[in-house]
């Protein structure tokens, strides 16, 4: 009886053990989100440019040079674009020009070495438009291994910047370098699949 | 003048009363024919709404109560219990509130701890019987704490609610003597108000298997 019943505390006790904190594949897991602009209709578009270039944050200081987007994740984002019914513009715009397509895309990847709560705090000239992280859409909190991706509105006047559609992929750079790029292209994936409306067909 | 005579008669009054209560002893008599203490490992199903938060059977519980045989066949006493539930989603997709996507993996916990005054009804199978099936009903108060995780982005949410659980059980006498040791089978339906995200008045089947001592 005795033993039984010892044998019962124990379990009760080791009941209370563990399930409180998240497993790693959540904890170094990757997150996407991404959002239209309020109401907006796609379906007019036709042709977007999507800058080779992506710019780097480090600690919120844009770094003078950017870094040319891994291949493959360009040409997952045309392939995924082109199953949309766009037509890609590779003509690179001139200094201070709008590229000569209806939307443009540029990605910007965020190292930090702290936990970074972003709340719109991002702005950077894109082409010919200063533009910000629209109101409309969610930003949190994260560390390192961050990319925002926005799609301007290039047929817009140089003064009437509209961010149409955009993508934060959280943690998928996480603790490696930039060509490093199986989770990143997950996360994009991810991205153009949960966009429904990006599509134009 | 009856403002002088108010104060006076209820100090008469109590000094009056005084003696007669001191006559007798003050105590209720308190003599339970036996007392009974529970300690159970408990699993647990979530239900409706919260079934959708943290799906599956949660093997993280406890429950551990007092009951005092008040009459013949009957006991009221008090009631701690305590229950985690967890689900990790490789993939989810939620939508926000401000009406974007957002996908990966999730973790959602819950845990309530329940305290309950409680009353049972014992049916009557006899002296010699090893069976003593019973019927119960606890309410009270029951503390919520709930958080969900996506990769280091966290939300966590917490509150006292009020809890009522129903409950059907069995006792199983294994020894029998100035202490009586019982196997306890119960099944309890926790319903509680605690609502949190998408779940409202969070809800659970529970299944305990405990050893009760008696004397």
């Amino acid at each position: 009886m005795r033993r039984a019943s010892c044998i019962l505390f124990a379990a009760i006790a080791a009941a209370g053990c563990g399930g409180y904190d998240a497993p790693d594949e959540v904890t170094f897991g990757s997150v996407a989100y991404t959002q239209q602009a309020p109401g907006f209709d796609f379906k007019p578009l036709n042709t977007y440019y999507l800058d080779p270039q992506m710019e780097v944050w480090h600690d919120g200081e844009l770094q003078p040079a950017f870094q040319p987007v891994p291949p493959q994740t360009l040409d997952l984002i045309n392939q995924k674009m082109a199953a949309y019914g766009w037509t890609a513009v590779t003509q690179t715009p001139g200094p201070g020009q709008a590229p000569a397509s209806d939307v443009g895309m540029r990605l910007a990847y965020f190292k930090t070495t702290y936990t970074y709560y972003y709340s719109g705090g991002y702005c950077s000239i894109y082409w010919a438009y200063y533009a910000c992280w629209p109101g409309y859409a969610y930003a949190g909190q994260y560390t390192t291994g961050t990319v925002l991706t926005m799609m301007i509105d290039t047929k817009a006047p140089v003064n009437q910047t509209k961010v149409l559609w955009v993508s934060a992929l959280y943690a998928v750079l996480l603790g490696s370098t930039i060509e490093d790029t199986p989770r990143l292209n997950t996360a994009m994936a991810r991205a153009f699949d949960q966009s429904p409306y990006l599509n134009t067909k | 003048m009856n403002r002088a005579i108010a104060p006076a008669a209820l100090a008469a009054l109590v000094l009056a009363a005084w003696p007669a209560s001191a006559q007798q002893s003050g105590w209720e008599e308190y003599r339970p024919n036996k007392t009974l203490f529970t300690a159970g490992y408990q699993i647990s199903q979530p239900l409706g709404s919260f079934h959708d938060y943290t799906g599956g059977t949660s093997f993280r519980g406890f429950t551990f109560d007092w009951r005092s045989i008040l009459g013949a066949n009957f006991s009221a006493g008090l009631r701690f219990n305590w229950n985690r539930w967890n689900e990790n989603q490789a993939l989810a997709t939620v939508t926000t509130p401000s009406g974007g996507t957002m996908s990966g993996p999730t973790f959602h916990v819950a845990d309530q701890f329940g305290v309950q005054a409680i009353g049972h009804y014992y049916f009557d199978m006899g002296r010699d019987s090893r069976l003593l099936p019973f019927l119960g009903v606890g309410l009270g108060g029951v503390w919520s704490n709930s958080r969900q995780q996506t990769i280091d982005l966290v939300s966590s949410q917490d509150g006292f609610y009020f809890i009522a659980t129903p409950e059907l059980g069995l006792m199983f006498n294994l020894a029998r003597g100035a202490t009586t040791a019982a196997l306890n089978l119960s099944v309890l339906y926790n319903f509680t108000t605690a609502s949190f995200r998408n779940v409202s008045n969070a809800s659970a089947l529970v299944e305990t298997i405990g050893m009760t001592f008696s004397y």
